[in-house]
C-alpha cells in the first residue's frame, strides 16, 4: 500500500510470423507498458508503420461511413483475432464495396444538399433587391460606384468597418445567417481596390447576383421557391433511402470498423518493436501479478517457441513506471496527491499517510458533532450526484469532524457532551503546544519517508547530508530539544550550540561533500561556500517555522469553537432559527473550506516538500483503446 | 463568496507549485554547466526529472510540455470565469501545435518529423496524426469538427478552398486571442485587474508584435494589416494599429504602453526589445503577486508568467550553451527574478 505496485521487466523475443497473435494478445490483456528501445543493431520495420498508416486511414473512412449513416461504432477490443498483415487487403476490398453503396448516395445527397445552399442564397440575394422594381440583371452596371454583395463572418463585420479608415464607403449588413452575414458594401469606383482588399481580409465570400434570376426579383422569388419544395421533396426520398442502407451495412460496417482501428493499434504496436531479421523485440513493463497469466497467454497464442525474458527491476533503475496499488476505501484520497505528483517507481506512494494526516488535521480545526454530520452528508449528496472522488474525502473529513467533536464534546457549538479529551476555547495554550507536538510529529514521519526512500535508492549522499536526511534530522532535533530545554534552563546554551556546530558544519558544506561521496572532484569555491551558508542560514529558520506552521491546527480548532458559540448565543428571537441556519451554512461552508485549505496546504508544504518527488511516470499499456489511456490503479 | 474561496483554494495549490520552481542556487549552478549534458543532468532532480534528455530539442519540448500541464492544472483548480479564462489560456500550446500541423499538411512533411518538434500535450484530445494526413483542408476542418478551432478554419474555406496556411493561421490566431480578451473583459473587481496585468500586457505587445511584422515583413496594406489584428487589446487596440500601418515606430508604441525602446535601433532589434522588457515586466510583478491577499485571480496567474518565464530561461540557457555563448553573456540574455543577481 506504501509503493506503487511491483512491475517485472520484460523481454520478449517473437518471430514474425508470431509477432500479430503475440502483439494481440499483449493489447487484450492491457498488462504491458512497452518501451521504446533505442538500439542501433535493432531497427523498427518501415513496412508496420506504413500498415498502421493506412490500416488507420481505413479505420477513419469507416468510420466515416458510419457516421454518414448514423451509426454506432462498436466499444472495447476487436470481436476477432486481428491479424493486419494477411487481413487488410480483404478489410480494404470490404469497405471499398460498402463505400460504392454509401458514396452514391452521399454524392446524390450531397449535390441535393448544394441545391438547397444554392437556393436559400438566391432567394435570400432576391428578398433583398426585392423591393426594386428593376430587372436582376440591370444591377451591378453602375458607372461611378463600385458595388459588391456577399458573405463574411458575422463577427468580422465591424472588423472590415474599421479596416476601410482611410476610404468613403458603405457596408450593411442585411441578415445574419448560421454564423455569417450577408453584406452588401459601395465605395466610389476608384478606391474598389481598397474595398475588395478590405473585405477580402475579413474572409468576405463576394456572392454574385443570381446569374440565372431574370426579371423582377418578386417572379424570381416565386420560381425559387418553387424548386426548393423540389429539392426539399427529394431530401426526404434520400433520408429514406439512408435508413434502408444503414439497416443493410450495419453489422458489416461496424466489424470492418473495429477491426481496422484494431488492425491500426496492432500495426503501430508492431512499429515500435525493434527486430532484427525475422526476429521481434518486445520490451517493457508487466505487472508482476499478471505475469504469469500473460505468459500463459503469449506461449498459447505463438505457433513456435518464444524467449520471454524477465527480472525485478534493477537498484535505480531509471524509468520505470508507475501503476498505483491502493484498497477501494484509500483511492479517492488519491487525488489528494496525484494532484501534486505522480509517485516515483522507487518512491513511497505517501496516499496512505497523506489521508490519515489530512484527517485528523482536518477533524482537528474542524471537530464538531453537528458541523461534522453536515459535511459528510454534503460529501454524500456530491458523491450521489456526481463521480467525484472529492466526494469521499469531503464524507471522511466530515466524519472526522464528528469524532473530534465527540473529543471536544460539542455539538453545533454548544457543550452539550461530556468532554472526553479537552475543549479548545477553555484550554487555547494547551490546544496549541498540542498542535505543534503534532506537527513535530508529521515532520518527523516526513524525515522518516525521506530516509527510507533515499536508502532505498541508495543515495548516501541524500541520506546523510541533505535538509531532510540524516545530519538534518540531528540539526532539527538538538535545536528543538536542545532549545527547549535551554529554554526552562535546564540545559547551559553553550552545550547546545556545541552540539550544533558539527551538524551545521556539514549542512553547510553539503554540496562539496555530496560530489566527494559521488567520487567526483568536490568544489570548494567562494560561490560554493556563499551559497551553503544562507542554506544553512535558511534550513534553521526553516525548521523552527515549519514546526510552528502547525500551531494553525489549534488556532483554527479554538476559532471553530468560538464562532460556533457566537452563532449560538445570537440566535434568538423570532428569526433565531433563520440566523442559526445561516450561521451554520456559514460555518459548514466557509470555514470547512479554509480547514480543508489549511490542511491541504500543510500536506504540500511541510510534508510532501520533504520525500517526495512526484516525478513517476504513468503506466500506460498497450491497448485496443489507444495509447494515451494511462493505467494508474490496479 | 465561493468566488473568494476558490482563489483561496488555488492560492494554497499555486503557492505549493511555486515551491517547486527552479531557486536562486539551482539557476547558478545551471549557469556554471558547461554544456548542454551537464544542464540536463542538474535538471535531474527537479520537477524536469527524472531523465530529462540529453539532446537540446527534446528537452526544450518536455520543457514545454511541463510548463503546458502546470498551466492546466491552475486551469483545473479555478472555477467560474477564471476558470474559463484560464482553460482559453491554456490553448496556447495546442493553438501552436496545431498550427505546426497545418504547415506540415500543406507541405507535405512526414508525421514522424513533425513529431519531433511538437510539444507532447497528454490532455489534448485533437487527432494529430489524422489532422497531418487530412487529405483536404476540409477534411482538417472536420477532424476540428466543435472544437474552439473549427470554425475559425470553415470561416477561411468558406471564402477561399485554395488558401495559404497564413490565412488560416490569422484566423485561428485572432479567434483565441479574440476568446480570451472576451474572457478577461468578463471579470469584474480585483479579477479583472490582475488578469489585465499580467495577460492584457502580454496581447497588447503580441498585437503590436503582428502590426509591425505585417506592415515590414509581409507587405500588408493598412486594411489588410487592421483586418488582421485585434481591434480590442488593452492598450494596443485599434488605434493603435492604425498608427502602425500608416507608420508609427516601435518606440513611440513601447512608449504608449510605458516601456522604453531605443528609437535607433532597427525595427525587428527594437520589437524584441519591447518584447522583453514586457515579459521582464510580467516576471517581476508575478514574483510580488503572492503577497497579500489571496483572493484572486492573481496568483495562478503569476504562478503560470513565472513557469512559463523560467522554462523560456532554460531555454535560452539549453541553446546558449549549444552555441557555446559565454556564462556572463547568457546570464544577461535570462528574464526572471534571477537574472538581476546574475548578469
Amino acid at each position: 500500500m506504501l509503493q506503487p505496485e511491483r512491475l517485472r521487466e520484460v523481454n520478449l523475443f517473437v518471430l514474425e510470423h508470431d509477432v500479430e497473435a503475440v502483439t494481440d494478445v499483449l493489447l487484450r490483456s492491457e498488462a504491458l507498458h512497452l518501451e521504446d528501445v533505442e538500439n542501433d543493431a535493432l531497427t523498427p520495420r518501415r513496412h508496420w508503420a506504413e500498415l498502421a498508416r493506412r490500416a488507420e486511414a481505413l479505420a477513419e473512412r469507416a468510420s466515416r461511413a458510419l457516421e454518414l449513416l448514423g451509426l454506432e461504432p462498436h466499444v472495447g477490443p476487436p470481436a476477432g483475432a486481428v491479424r493486419p498483415a494477411e487481413e487488410l487487403d480483404a478489410l480494404e476490398a470490404e469497405l471499398a464495396l460498402a463505400e460504392i453503396r454509401t458514396g452514391d448516395w452521399q454524392a446524390r445527397a450531397e449535390r441535393n444538399q448544394r441545391a438547397l445552399q444554392s437556393l436559400a442564397l438566391t432567394r435570400s440575394q432576391l428578398e433583398l433587391l426585392e423591393p426594386l422594381g428593376v430587372a436582376v440583371e440591370s444591377l451591378g452596371a453602375f458607372r461611378h460606384h463600385h458595388l459588391v454583395l456577399g458573405t463574411m463572418p458575422a463577427e468580422n463585420v465591424s472588423r472590415a468597418a474599421a479596416a476601410l479608415f482611410m476610404i468613403a464607403f458603405v457596408l450593411v449588413p442585411i441578415r445574419v445567417r448560421g454564423g455569417r452575414a450577408l453584406v452588401v458594401a459601395a465605395s466610389a469606383r476608384h478606391d474598389a481596390d481598397v474595398l475588395d482588399r478590405a473585405l477580402r481580409s475579413a474572409f468576405f465570400e463576394p456572392a454574385p447576383l443570381p446569374p440565372d434570376a431574370r426579371g423582377r426579383p418578386r417572379e424570381a422569388l416565386a420560381a425559387v421557391e418553387r424548386r426548393t419544395a423540389e429539392a426539399l421533396e427529394r431530401s426526404a426520398e434520400l433520408e429514406a433511402e439512408r435508413a434502408r442502407l444503414a439497416g443493410a451495412l450495419r453489422d458489416s460496417l461496424v466489424r470492418l470498423e473495429s477491426q481496422l482501428r484494431g488492425a491500426a493499434t496492432l500495426a503501430d504496436a508492431v512499429r515500435r518493436f525493434p527486430s532484427r531479421g525475422e526476429v521481434f523485440m518486445i520490451a517493457g513493463w508487466v505487472p508482476q501479478r499478471d505475469f504469469d497469466r500473460v505468459a500463459v497467454d503469449l506461449r498459447a497464442a505463438a505457433s513456435a517457441p518464444l524467449v520471454l525474458q524477465s527480472a525485478a527491476p534493477a537498484r535505480g533503475r531509471h524509468g520505470v513506471p508507475t501503476l498505483l496499488r491502493a484498497p477501494p476505501w484509500l483511492r479517492p484520497f488519491q487525488i489528494l496527491v496525484t494532484t501534486y505528483g505522480l509517485a516515483g517507481y522507487g518512491e513511497i506512494d505517501p496516499t496512505l499517510p497523506a489521508a490519515v494526516t489530512f484527517l485528523l488535521m482536518y477533524g482537528m480545526m474542524f471537530g464538531d458533532v453537528g458541523h461534522g454530520l453536515l459535511l459528510a452528508a454534503a460529501g454524500l449528496v456530491l458523491g450521489a450526484r456526481t463521480r467525484t472522488p472529492l466526494a469521499r474525502v469531503v464524507t471522511a473529513a466530515g466524519l472526522s469532524g464528528v469524532l473530534f467533536g465527540v473529543l471536544y464534546g460539542t455539538v453545533f457549538g454548544a457543550p452539550c457532551l461530556p468532554s472526553l479529551w479537552l475543549r479548545p476555547l477553555e484550554r487555547v495554550q494547551d490546544v496549541l503546544l498540542i498542535s505543534v507536538a503534532g506537527g513535530v510529529t508529521v515532520l518527523n514521519l516526513a524525515f522518516a519517508l525521506n530516509l527510507v526512500t533515499r536508502l532505498r535508492e541508495r543515495d548516501w549522499g541524500g541520506l546523510l547530508l541533505e535538509r531532510n536526511g540524516v545530519v538534518g534530522v540531528v540539526f532539527y532535533w538538538v535545536l528543538l530539544g536542545g532549545g527547549a530545554l535551554a529554554v526552562f534552563g535546564r540545559l547551559d546554551v553553550r552545550i547546545v550550540l556545541a552540539a550544533l556546530a558539527l551538524p551545521a558544519a556539514l549542512l553547510w558544506l553539503r554540496e562539496p561533500l555530496q560530489e566527494w561521496l559521488a567520487g567526483r572532484r568536490p568544489s570548494a569555491s567562494g560561490d560554493v561556500l556563499v551559497t551553503g551558508f544562507f542554506e544553512l542560514f535558511e534550513s534553521v529558520l526553516g525548521y523552527a517555522s515549519n514546526s510552528l506552521s502547525f500551531v494553525r491546527l489549534g488556532a483554527f480548532a479554538v476559532a471553530h469553537e468560538g464562532l460556533s458559540a457566537m452563532v449560538l448565543r445570537y440566535a434568538h428571537g423570532p428569526a433565531g432559527w433563520l440566523e442559526l441556519a445561516l450561521g451554520t451554512a456559514l460555518i459548514v461552508g466557509f470555514e470547512g473550506l479554509v480547514v480543508g485549505i489549511q490542511a491541504l496546504r500543510l500536506e504540500y508544504f511541510e510534508f510532501f516538500g520533504r520525500f517526495f518527488r512526484g516525478n513517476g511516470v504513468p503506466f500506460v499499456p498497450l491497448s485496443f483503446q489507444g495509447g494515451s489511456h494511462a493505467r494508474l490503479q490496479v | 463568496m465561493s468566488g473568494a474561496l476558490t482563489h483561496a483554494a488555488t492560492h494554497a495549490f499555486t503557492r505549493a507549485l511555486r515551491a517547486r520552481l527552479l531557486p536562486a542556487a539551482t539557476w547558478r549552478a545551471l549557469l556554471n554547466e558547461p554544456d548542454v549534458d551537464g544542464v540536463a543532468r542538474r535538471l535531474t532532480d527537479s520537477p524536469y526529472g527524472p531523465e530529462p534528455p540529453r539532446e537540446p530539442a527534446q528537452l526544450e519540448r518536455l520543457l514545454l510540455a511541463h510548463v503546458a500541464a502546470e498551466t492546466l492544472s491552475a486551469a483545473a483548480f479555478e472555477w467560474g470565469g477564471c476558470g474559463r479564462l484560464l482553460a482559453v489560456y491554456a490553448r496556447r500550446y495546442e493553438l501552436a501545435n496545431l498550427k505546426t500541423a497545418l504547415r506540415a499538411r500543406h507541405h507535405g512533411v512526414a508525421g514522424e518529423r513533425v513529431d519531433a518538434v511538437m510539444v507532447p500535450l497528454p490532455r489534448s484530445v485533437l487527432p494529430w496524426r489524422a489532422l497531418m494526413q487530412a487529405p483536404s483542408m476540409e477534411a482538417f476542418a472536420d477532424l476540428l469538427g466543435d472544437t474552439p478551432y473549427g470554425r475559425p478554419i470553415l470561416s477561411v474555406l468558406e471564402q477561399d478552398r485554395e488558401a495559404e496556411p497564413f490565412a488560416f493561421e490569422v484566423a485561428l490566431d485572432l479567434a483565441y486571442f479574440q476568446a480570451l480578451v472576451r474572457r478577461i473583459r468578463r471579470l469584474g473587481g480585483r479579477d479583472a485587474a490582475r488578469a489585465r496585468a499580467f495577460l492584457g500586457g502580454w496581447i497588447a505587445v503580441e498585437n503590436l508584435s503582428w502590426a509591425f511584422r505585417y506592415r515590414r515583413l509581409s507587405g500588408l496594406t493598412p486594411e489588410e494589416t487592421v483586418n488582421y489584428t485585434l481591434h480590442s487589446a488593452f492598450g494596443a487596440g485599434l488605434d493603435a494599429v492604425r498608427r502602425v500601418a500608416l507608420g508609427a515606430t516601435v518606440a513611440d508604441e513601447a512608449a504608449r504602453l510605458g516601456f522604453v525602446v531605443d528609437p535607433a535601433a532597427p525595427e525587428e532589434e527594437a520589437l524584441a526589445g519591447l518584447e522583453r522588457a514586457s515579459t521582464e515586466a510580467r516576471a517581476a510583478a508575478a514574483a510580488q503577486a503572492f503577497a497579500g491577499a489571496p483572493f484572486d485571480i492573481g496568483a495562478p496567474l503569476a504562478l503560470i508568467t513565472l513557469q512559463e518565464v523560467e522554462v523560456q530561461d532554460l531555454i535560452t540557457l539549453i541553446e546558449g550553451r549549444a552555441a557555446g555563448l559565454p556564462r556572463t553573456a547568457l546570464a544577461a540574455r535570462l528574464l526572471g527574478p534571477y537574472a538581476r543577481t546574475e548578469a
